[in-house]
């Protein structure tokens, strides 16, 4: 092991710099969590707050946005998870049946492209084509006869979650697509021709070959998937709600992170949002484990 | 070793350099600059140069950088003084408490009406101005005692520098009815003076002008500006905090009767699309799209005066007969028009400046900011350095435009950014000098903006310098009960609007006011009823 290492030195000088910027911007700050636990206030600093005990978990969980917080952001989460998480996946697929290559890179580009673009630019999009006045959105519906008078599409509740998922895979979907085609490239061309032999059509062989070829690179996003499960996106909630100022969506839109940021951090709550904020780590990392658990039970790869 | 090896080692050697200064540096370089001021500051000579960092607490204000304008290369030249702007990143709060909660606070805070002010001083952080106000007279004469009062502190201190207070008799404010020139005069000039009048207007408006929006409204805040029509002296500013006084009490805005008469009628008018569509979630640039476009047969805004301007200019410059003009706020049947209020004035000024106690010379910051408070710091930051724009004062001391002003391009001294520097401002000073000099251009050159506040929004403006300071802190039992009764009202508020139904309106607003009594409503309320209280005492005391 050890001879292996040194053997190996010039590569594993190469985790170093990850490694520093691991400690600084993930360990260093960490000892901040414990502000969670006090009535913190950074005039009298650190060592000067009182400690508290639970009593800032006690006052989330006792708070009556709790279960509305907590709805928004699981069921979020899943439908990234089962809406957003597989939509990547399925168009590398059907990227690798083209066998255009002009048409596959230019479809490539396009869908990647929006990866690129800030979610300040991407919702103003969205909150203009969804406006009432002059919408694209509103004005192509009604010439096509679908909607006889606009519809305020962001101020009814229901739509919410459907705008913010469709946007989020709309900006993602091409980026994504990247690592499940790397790894449609890396299967081996041999079991495609064994297949034609033995008269597998291209249907069979998606389904037989190159699925399960990639079923690894699949569960390991997965797992990370569901270790973000609590992240239910911060940033596109916040501006597609333009700054949380259109408060009628704030009952489907209002999640942990969300709700951290408004009430801690514009009301000087340090440790209240600290301590909500920790919940949702705490939850997070059980989540990640169970999924590392029921991957490795289930045979396949998992993170360790 | 081979080539490769060695471009390896270089790479991780870059790398981790590189994500070292990321995480440690710009504390270092922080430190490093305010020691430099301070080594100026020791040195206590006047002669010395002075700079100091001053943090905003408005993302709206993105002044010129200090030394670039005429006006501060003139302070430079001739105050020594340099100000170095910490920007607020587009989230002013959010930077403030980075800064706060890491202590690192700049050498000045501009703060905004809110309860950090409080905070600051509870904490200690901020410095105590009384030792310097005899010193340094100007802000004393500018302000006088009874702003100083409302402003001091619990503790009877003074530890701000009021901006754009407001003294004497004048009123301040920005807001109002614009209607549409052109369109009002197509139907006809109707009388615009009741809520009647205007709602129909809004309806003849919508049938003959299809694609124009009838009432245009900035945001939701602009909603509650309608409610100063349904009662006299009821200015918007109790929507947004919730409460309205009755008598000598106040009590939650949910159960006063004007409320609800003024949520029906703006239910109504949305409901109806008289009113913008997309008042939650458009943007002031899309605003002032529709108004520079002429698509907007009247608009209603708190800040109309000054975003109708260029709007304004742009429809005139086609059609002379075009553009936007002020109307008296409309009201309610029978109510007295002279008493409709939809601005509101906190003579205590908008803005607090505090000096921290990171400055390293705070005597001589103040000093500067009495300079700026005083008439003139006034003339200089607002009307540029004398020699500029203007050589002589009239005899009430504001500056007299000189030919290079009336000659000048209007839009060539937009681009001069003369005034964006102002600070400590005198409201009721620049607001006098702004109007006398706009009475000696002929009256259809004179400036939109200011017309618009002498004619309409300055009169229509109430003085609510009772109701300073009355926000509770944050963290405070008030501030998180006033936190969730706010959520559950800016909520209702907005689902009111939305309504499908009159009956729909009345059942959230019953709800509404349900929900904020369990929430703790009445504990915040006596909170503001005390502050207010004590207050009054404070004002009546100085007079």
């Amino acid at each position: 092991m050890a001879k292996r290492f040194i053997r190996q030195w010039d590569l594993q000088i190469m985790v170093i710099p990850a490694i520093i910027m691991i400690f600084i911007f993930s360990y260093i700050p960490m000892w901040g969590i414990l502000t969670a636990f006090q009535d913190y206030s950074p005039a009298k600093g650190f060592f000067g707050s009182e400690w508290v005990g639970f009593k800032h978990f006690r006052m989330f969980f006792n708070s009556p946005e709790f279960w509305q917080i907590m709805r928004n952001t699981i069921v979020i989460s899943l439908l990234k998870l089962f809406i957003a998480f597989p939509a990547p996946i399925i168009l590398a697929l059907m990227l690798n049946e083209v066998k255009n290559a002009v048409f596959k890179r230019f479809v490539q580009t396009v869908s990647y492209l929006p990866h690129f673009i800030s979610w300040v630019i991407v919702s103003g999009f969205v909150i203009s084509l969804l406006s009432v006045d002059s919408g694209s959105v509103n004005i192509l519906l009604q010439k096509l006869g679908i909607i006889d008078e606009p519809v305020h599409w962001l101020s009814i509740p229901e739509y919410f979650w459907g705008i913010l998922i469709s946007t989020g895979i709309w900006k993602e979907i091409g980026f994504g697509a990247i690592v499940y085609l790397a790894a449609i490239t890396g299967v081996d061309p041999h079991m495609y021709e064994a297949a034609s032999i033995d008269g597998a059509g291209r249907m069979r062989k998606l389904v037989s070959i190159t699925i399960p070829s990639i079923a690894p690179v699949i569960i390991i996003f997965l797992i990370l998937q569901v270790g973000q499960i609590l992240n239910a996106g911060f940033e596109e909630i916040l501006l597609l709600t333009n700054q949380g100022q259109n408060v009628v969506l704030r009952p489907v839109a209002e999640t942990i992170d969300t709700y951290v940021y408004r009430v801690g951090i514009e009301n000087y709550r340090f440790s209240y949002a600290t301590a909500a904020g920790l919940f949702k780590g705490v939850i997070s990392v059980g989540l990640l484990v169970i999924a590392n658990w029921i991957a490795r039970k289930l045979g396949n790869s998992s993170l360790w | 070793m081979n080539k490769r090896k060695w471009s390896t080692c270089l790479l991780v050697a870059v790398l981790s350099v590189s994500t070292l200064l990321a995480g440690c540096g710009s504390d270092k370089k922080e430190s490093k600059a305010a020691t430099e001021n301070g080594n100026a500051g020791d040195a206590a000579s006047k002669d010395q140069p002075l700079k100091f960092t001053m943090y905003n607490f408005d993302d709206g204000w993105q002044p010129a950088a200090w030394g670039e304008t005429v006006t501060t290369k003139w302070v430079q030249e001739n105050k020594k003084v340099t100000v170095d702007y910490l920007p607020t990143n587009g989230n002013a709060k959010q930077r403030f408490n980075a800064m706060y909660a890491s202590g690192e606070l700049p050498d000045v805070i501009a703060l905004g009406p809110g309860p950090e002010l409080d905070r600051l001083i509870s904490e200690g952080q901020v410095v105590e101005l009384d030792p310097y106000l005899d010193k340094y007279p100007n802000l004393k004469k500018s302000a006088g005692d009874m702003i100083l009062n409302v402003n001091r502190s619990d503790d009877g201190k003074l530890y701000m520098v009021p901006d754009w207070y407001v003294g004497g008799d004048h009123m301040n404010g920005n807001g109002g009815y614009a209607v549409n020139r052109k369109i009002y005069k197509e139907m006809g000039s109707p009388k615009l003076e009741t809520t009647t009048d205007l709602e129909n207007y809004l309806r003849a408006v919508k049938v003959k002008y299809p694609n124009v929006i009838p009432l245009e409204v900035g945001g939701p805040y602009d909603i509650k500006m309608l409610y100063s029509a349904f009662k006299e002296n009821t200015p918007p500013y109790f929507v947004s905090r919730m409460f309205y006084p009755d008598g000598d009490t106040v009590k939650p805005i949910t159960e006063d009767p004007a409320f609800k008469e003024f949520i029906l009628f703006a239910s109504r008018l949305y409901r109806d699309k008289l009113m913008t569509q997309d008042v939650f979630t458009q943007k002031a640039d899309q605003m002032i799209e529709k108004l520079s476009q002429g698509r907007v047969a009247v608009s209603l805004n708190v800040n109309l005066s000054g975003r109708a301007r260029v709007p304004n200019s742009t429809l005139r410059a086609q059609d002379p007969e075009g553009g936007y003009e002020f109307i008296w706020p409309v009201h309610k049947e029978g109510l007295d028009k002279n008493k409709i209020y939809p601005n509101y004035t906190g003579r205590e000024g908008g803005g607090k400046i505090v000096i921290t106690k990171n400055a390293k010379d705070p005597e001589r910051i103040f000093a500067y900011l009495d300079w700026a408070t005083s008439d003139e710091g006034q003339a200089v930051l607002f009307f540029g350095p004398p020699g500029f724009l203007w050589d002589k004062k009239d005899e009430n001391g504001f500056p007299i435009p000189n030919d290079k002003y009336k000659s000048m391009d209007k839009a060539e001294l937009d681009k001069l950014q003369i005034a964006d520097n102002i600070m400590a401002g005198n409201a009721t000073w620049v607001d006098n000098a702004k109007v006398a000099r706009e009475n000696l251009l002929p009256e259809e050159e004179r400036d939109f903006q200011t017309t618009a506040q002498v004619n309409v929004a300055w009169k229509t403006s109430m003085d609510i310098t009772p109701f300073a300071n009355t926000d509770p802190q944050g963290d405070s039992e008030e501030g998180i009960i006033q936190q969730s009764v706010k959520d559950i009202f800016d909520e209702a508020f907005s689902k009111m609007i939305y309504a499908k139904s009159d009956e729909e309106v009345v059942s959230i607003l019953n709800k509404a006011n349900e929900d904020m009594n369990k929430a703790g409503f009445p504990k915040v309320l006596e909170f503001i009823q005390k502050k207010w209280q004590d207050n009054l005492k404070k004002i009546n005391g100085s007079k």
